[in-house]
């Protein structure tokens, strides 16, 4: 008698489906995934008419942007950004309803001016405006 | 949507943002998306403007605005720009009536 020998089938991998996942997967993430850091917005308030501008809350935290490292709060000393954000959390528990005035000299930096209003926004100041520089 | 993503990442290349902690995603209605250059250049829905012209335009806008509703400015600025330009920006915005002004950030990474 004739014994066949029975053939078993050896596995292998298929590269065509694979690709068609890969590429599916690609297509996937590439549509999904995020290129750039999501835009965030803050508010702030533009100095309204020279009148009513001109009249300064007394209860008005006074910032001066020189630069990052140098912020200075009207009777509360010299900052960093970093530690203006805690000293403005910690002014923020006393004069929570306060409003907060941020100047800067003409040529400081944007990104600057904009730390320093960050740091407002995290110690939950609502009342945020900028003065003008003088012309 | 994948030549979409493309697109905007060009569109907002050109602009470095500041980066912070604080802010919100959420869009707003009746918004006019300002770009300020650090060299001082404004560019609105892909068009040049100088800073002078913007009292104008935005008194343009809200006048044309048949809605009603309160227009709101949302500034993209680079953030190597001068305060000065800020300033010119804010007065521009107070002259036209658009006190809700709000600042476009890059989301800072903790």
């Amino acid at each position: 008698m004739k014994l066949h020998r029975r053939h078993t089938k050896r596995g292998r991998v298929e590269i065509i489906p694979m690709i068609d996942t890969i590429l599916i997967l690609l297509i996937f993430y590439m549509s999904f995934s995020q290129f750039k850091a999501e835009e965030k917005r803050i508010d702030a308030k533009v100095p309204g008419p020279p009148a009513e501008s001109a009249v300064r809350d007394p209860l008005d935290i006074v910032l001066h942007v020189h630069d990052r490292e140098h912020i200075a709060v009207a009777g509360g000393g010299v900052f960093r950004v970093d530690d203006l954000a805690v000293y403005m959390s910690q002014v923020a528990m006393v004069k929570h309803e306060g409003s907060v005035a941020i100047k800067a000299d003409p040529d400081t930096a944007y990104g600057d001016v904009v730390a320093a209003l960050d740091a407002c926004a995290l110690a939950r100041f609502k009342r945020v405006g900028f003065v003008p520089v003088q012309q | 949507m994948t030549f979409s993503r493309f697109a905007a990442v060009v569109r907002e290349g050109e602009i470095k943002l500041p980066k912070t902690l604080a802010g919100v995603t959420v869009p707003r209605q009746n918004e006019v998306v300002i770009n300020l250059f650090a060299d001082g250049k404004v560019r609105i829905n892909g068009q040049n403007y100088a800073v002078a012209d913007l009292t104008g335009f935005l008194q343009r806008l809200r006048q044309s605005d048949e809605t009603g509703t309160n227009l709101s400015v949302n500034l993209r600025g680079d953030e190597k720009m001068s305060y000065q330009d800020l300033s010119s920006f804010m007065n521009a915005c107070a002259r036209a009536d658009v006190f809700d002004v709000s600042f476009a950030t890059a989301e800072a990474r903790q």
